[in-house]
């Protein structure tokens, strides 16, 4: 067979239990860049104003229409209410949202956990991927932070996404998971 | 999706351009701006024109007719109306409509060539464009061909040659004569090339029981007859199928296409139909006594009911007939068709994912169904096509007996044995949470019925209840997960259960998703996803896990999948 072994075939072929502890690869585990946290923030900030804006001249309209009424009171209320709540969230979600995301690159390939509620574990064996890209928004740029794509073959999560990284590391990280990527891997 | 074919060693052969960096390009186009005048052949690059050979001449009556047949039923309804009512923009219309597609035939068949040259199959197409595929024989995956009634009268065959990118045919010849696709295919699956990169070692993959599949020692033009699906079998297929259904629906509604004027709703339509013959029958002349009227819609049922699954058995026939599985080095050949003969030919390595279906009729008759999954072309939309026979409709129907066989000559490292896996349940707490489901699906549609009736609106919930739990109960023993030494296996249904395998060297990627609900009752979901999952419709994604089951799960197929180099190719 005319393949690189450049990372060591186990006695897997025999069993799938290899001598390696389970827990050992608890370690290691990355969180993203932490102004990711004020960069999340911003962007949903600007996404607040946007709805914010839109109620207001919603109110407005209702108002040279309908005049001053109790429900356009009630209805303010409930704008008020959603305002708030939208910018509280953009206040304080980012940082709980930071807390649940962490990564790791080891011998295995790429592990992602994500998620608050809805809490999601990926990970891309080794030799999967088939390119990764690095973007940088706008915004992003100003903060120095950058978007990880990963591409494999599959179907259902043929890109995996990690936004929110270090530019830097994500290029790094980018570079390092092309490099792993076994050439000669065929589906 | 495209993905890299071949062994590096093989790089001679590949053409600068078709460097597989990000996996977009397998073959070489070339496009030449050049005008028609010159498009007669001499300016060939690379190769004399004399070693070209053109279609066969058919081949304009057949590319003519594959691309009118969209419009060729009301373009010859037209050109009748036209001539015989003396409607002349009609005729227009019609001639505005075919002339073009007449001349793109004409000068595509004057145009296309082929020819193998220097370990490429080179195909030379283009009227204005001219555009020379070079696709290196090492690459060809395989070479499908297609005969309809219209295709064998002639002696002829369309040829799909395909690699293992994208989902077209990186070419297609139609059409070839008999004699030269048989030639052609020879030249390219017996080219040195070719075999060199379908069996890299060259060493035979050895089964369990000391027994030898072939492989390329043994000389690659001896087939090795691996299944032949009787008529019997193809009988209890169609009979356990629902395909019949899809006919009667499609031939319904050309019914209502055409008779839209008689019946403005259908269903009314359909009562008074029945009414206008009961009414013409003798049985209106005696009393209708309500046990007659009972009997005579039952008998009615049944004849409809046992009309759709002869339809069934119909299609089935049509299809499959001839079924013929063969091995031929690494590339299982499949070769079936009553009327429309299709052939084409898999290599073992490609196989992403095996589904094994069986119904609740084909359980008891002892027969399952084989699908398979092939990186590079998918094809589940459109399963009534001849081309997704391969992939979609691998092995029709089987007896339950030979699918050992048949899985492990589509993975020779893999001994199958059902019995053999150490199944896991799905968490014992799955039951329970279910039945949580179903009371409350059947406490809510008791809700949305008490404002319509106070009386009698709780009951489709109260009878759907037991229903309900029997499903729950059902379900939470029939999703199943085991994991191999080599592979993944998942099965679920209760009905029509699935069974569906995967390897660790096909892993694309794995998730682990758990919801809030999920955390209260401590499970998760755990999916394995691989390219070309769809067309075996059988996803796995394994729901109800444990947690911290499907946690560790995770983590080991993590490394297994990594540790692991692909097996062959």
């Amino acid at each position: 067979m005319l393949l690189t072994t450049d990372h060591p075939l186990t006695d897997a072929t025999v069993s799938p239990e290899i001598g390696r502890e389970l827990t050992d690869l608890q370690m290691s585990f990355m969180k993203l860049a932490p102004a990711n946290i004020r960069y999340e923030q911003v962007t949903r900030a600007i996404t607040a104003t946007f709805i914010t804006a839109g109620g207001f001249v919603f109110l407005v309209i209702w108002w040279l229409n309908n005049g001053f009424d109790i429900a356009w009171l009630s209805i303010f209320f409930a704008v008020c209410l959603v305002i708030t709540f939208l910018f509280g969230m953009a206040w304080r979600w980012p940082a709980v949202s930071y807390r649940h995301t962490s990564w790791k690159l080891d011998d295995e390939g790429l592990e992602i956990h994500q998620g608050v509620f809805w809490q999601h574990q990926i990970t891309v064996p080794l030799g999967r991927v088939q390119h990764a890209d690095v973007s940088q928004g706008p915004i992003q740029r100003s903060f120095g932070l950058g978007t990880l794509v990963v591409h494999t073959a599959g179907t259902q999560n043929s890109s995996v996404v990690l936004t929110g990284l270090c530019q830097t590391t994500a290029t790094e990280l980018r570079d390092q998971i092309i490099t792993q990527k076994r050439d000669d891997y065929v589906v | 999706m495209s993905f890299e074919v071949d062994p590096p060693e093989s790089d001679p052969q590949r053409t600068p351009s078709g460097n597989l960096e990000d996996g977009q390009t397998i073959f070489e186009t070339t496009r030449l701006q050049e005008p028609v005048a010159q498009a007669d052949g001499d300016k060939t690059p690379s190769v004399p024109p004399a070693q070209m050979s053109f279609l066969h001449p058919t081949s304009l009556i057949f590319d003519f007719l594959a691309h009118a047949k969209t419009y060729i039923v009301p373009a010859l309804i037209g050109l009748f109306y036209g001539a015989t009512e003396g409607q002349g923009f009609l005729l227009i219309i019609s001639a505005v409509i075919i002339i073009p597609t007449l001349l793109h035939s004409i000068f595509s068949y004057f145009t296309l060539r082929y020819c193998i040259s220097d370990n490429q199959l080179i195909v030379r197409e283009g009227i204005f464009n001219r555009n020379i595929r070079t696709v290196p024989l090492a690459r060809i995956q395989n070479i499908d061909s297609v005969q309809n009634p219209l295709h064998r009268l002639f002696k002829v065959a369309e040829v799909k040659i395909e690699t293992a990118s994208g989902t077209k045919p990186e070419a297609v010849l139609r059409v070839l004569s008999v004699d030269k696709m048989n030639s052609l295919r020879s030249a390219i699956f017996e080219s040195p090339a070719h075999l060199e990169s379908n069996n890299p070692t060259g060493e035979s993959p050895a089964m369990e029981d000391g027994q030898s599949l072939p492989s390329a020692n043994v000389p690659p033009n001896i087939p090795e007859n691996l299944l032949k699906i009787p008529l019997s079998w193809l009988f209890k297929a169609g009979l356990a199928s629902n395909r019949g259904m899809v006919l009667v629906s499609i031939s319904l509604g050309i019914f209502f296409q055409f008779t839209n004027d008689k019946f403005n709703f259908s269903v009314k339509g359909i009562a008074d139909l029945i009414r206008s013959s009961v009414d013409s029958t003798e049985v209106t002349e005696t009393p209708q006594s309500p046990l007659v009227v009972f009997g005579l819609s039952l008998l009615a049922i049944l004849t409809v009911l046992a009309l759709i699954r002869l339809l069934g058995v119909g299609w089935y026939v049509l299809r499959f007939y001839g079924y013929q599985l063969q091995r031929n080095g690494n590339d299982l050949r499949i070769s079936c068709g009553l009327w429309t003969k299709v052939s084409a030919s898999i290599p073992v390595q490609r196989i992403q994912f095996i589904s094994i279906h069986r119904s609740l009729l084909m359980r008891w008759w002892g027969m399952a169904a084989i699908r398979i999954e092939t990186a590079g072309g998918d094809s589940s939309q459109n399963e009534n096509s001849t081309e997704s026979i391969s992939k979609r409709w691998f092995i029709p129907v089987i007896a339950e007996d030979r699918v050992a066989v048949i899985m492990q000559s589509l993975r020779p490292d893999l001994f199958w044995d059902e019995t053999n896996f150490d199944f896991k349940t799905v968490s014992p707490k799955t039951t329970q949470r279910l039945i949580r489901i179903s009371c409350i699906q059947s406490a809510m549609l008791g809700l949305i019925g008490l404002p319509i009736s106070l009386a009698w609106g709780w009951i489709p919930g109260a009878l759907l209840l037991p229903i309900f739990l029997l499903y729950a109960f059902k379900k939470g023993r029939s999703m199943q997960y085991a994991r191999g030494s080599n592979e993944v296996v998942y099965r679920s249904g209760i009905f029509y259960r699935k069974t569906s395998i995967t390897f660790f060297d096909k892993i694309q990627t794995l998730h682990v998703n758990q919801s809030p609900f999920d955390r209260r009752w401590g499970m998760a979901t755990l999916c394995v996803d691989t390219a070309a999952a769809g067309p075996a419709g059988h996803r796995m994604q394994i729901a109800y896990l444990d947690e911290h089951f499907a946690n560790d799960e995770f983590k080991r197929l993590r490394i297994n999948a990594a540790g692991r180099e692909p097996v062959f190719g």
